[in-house]
């Protein structure tokens, strides 16, 4: 590789700068996320257009417990993943990114217990 | 709007020079129509010919071919040769460098990191065979799944119009990605897995948050945003 290139090979090498996880895991946390939030709205704020649904899900408490816990992760993961593309995108100083990131996925992890134990007991 | 010979229009155009100036600044130029469907490169050939030769831009072909002419005219990039002045309905045109690469002088930019982020998708056929002794046959079908990808002329319009190229550095941009779809997906080629393992990076497609304007960039009317995404589906085909 000549000479101006250095440099540019460690760029765009190496799997640990791949990102396709986040990327697929992101679309479909947030196609997840949709359906889920109109079956939240169904069993809890619309109940008279589907009983039925409402009156199952009031009857099978460990499967609600199941389908909130699912619903937090997936939020907690699509917002955090969401925030730190938006570091990556516009904080330029490594450092910053780092830290940023740190504090915000702390926060997450937080946030995600809190929903937990809330939900499961 | 129609533009008549004989008809003026004013040519804003961008100016520095880092060797004198201090800061970048715009300077007008007067130039007559002298025939119809005239082009901005005709426009800037006038004033460096005959009003101001320190003007500096970069031309060759002069018809759309060698991508040396990219600039920014009027807020879009575009090359000046395959703009006709009267396009911009407008007799005052405003004429800048491609936006986010560092100007050598007025409307010359350093297309250095542009070229290298080129030559890492290793635009060339990789062949694991040894090379036949005529040309190496390709099907009617398989040729065709090259057009859209083959037609680029590396004039940076796309790039440069990227708001992630600008912020991220590292960023391939969508013309070095293109040029990566132009070899991933030809039948000749053998280089495949090599090419998907560079492009599938944080600062390769998965960079790209879909803004479209390198679409509307292309003076070749190429789409790189859709080329990315055949790259992408791609790497998650090959994956899961
Ligand atoms: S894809 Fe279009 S705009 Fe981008 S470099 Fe190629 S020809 Fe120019």
């Amino acid at each position: 590789m000549a000479e101006f290139m250095r440099g540019y090979i460690d760029r765009y090498t190496g799997s640990a700068k791949a990102g396709d996880f986040s990327w697929f895991a992101q679309r479909i946390t947030g196609l997840c996320l949709i359906l889920i939030l109109i079956f939240h709205m169904f069993i809890n704020h619309w109940g008279s257009l589907w009983p039925s649904a409402m009156m199952w899900f009031m009857m099978h408490a460990m499967f609600k417990k199941v389908f909130y816990v699912v619903f937090a992760l997936f939020l907690v993961y699509h917002g955090m993943n969401g925030v730190f593309y938006v570091f990556d995108d516009y904080i330029r100083t490594a450092g910053w990114r780092t830290t940023l990131k740190l504090v915000f996925g702390i926060t997450g992890v937080v946030y995600f217990w809190v929903a937990f134990i809330a939900i499961v007991p | 709007m129609t533009l008549n010979v004989g008809d003026k229009v004013i040519f804003k155009v961008f100016r520095y020079n880092p060797e004198k100036d201090e800061a970048p600044y715009f300077q007008d130029y007067e130039v007559e129509i002298r025939r119809r469907g005239m082009m901005v490169l005709d426009g800037l050939n006038q004033i460096r010919w005959e009003q101001d030769g320190t003007l500096a831009y970069r031309r060759s072909c002069r018809e759309g071919v060698c991508g040396s002419d990219g600039m920014n005219i009027c807020g879009v990039n575009t090359t000046s040769c395959m703009a006709h002045i009267e396009d911009y309905n407008t007799t005052t045109l405003t004429i800048k460098p491609l936006p986010g690469f560092p100007v050598i002088k007025d409307l010359v930019v350093d297309f250095t990191d542009f070229f290298n982020k080129y030559f890492m998708v290793k635009p060339y056929l990789i062949e694991r065979i040894p090379p036949p002794e005529k040309e190496r046959l390709q099907s009617v079908e398989d040729r065709a799944k090259l057009d859209g990808l083959y037609e680029c002329i590396l004039c940076g319009c796309c790039s440069s119009s990227c708001p992630f190229y600008w912020s991220d550095k590292d960023y391939l941009g969508p013309s070095a990605m293109l040029n990566a779809a132009r070899f991933v997906f030809d039948s000749r080629d053998d280089g495949k897995g090599e090419r998907l393992d560079i492009v599938n990076n944080k600062h390769g497609v998965w960079r790209c948050h879909t803004v479209l304007n390198c679409i509307t960039a292309c003076p070749k009317e190429l789409n790189p945003t859709k080329a990315i995404a055949m790259l992408q589906h791609e790497i998650l085909k090959r994956k899961w």
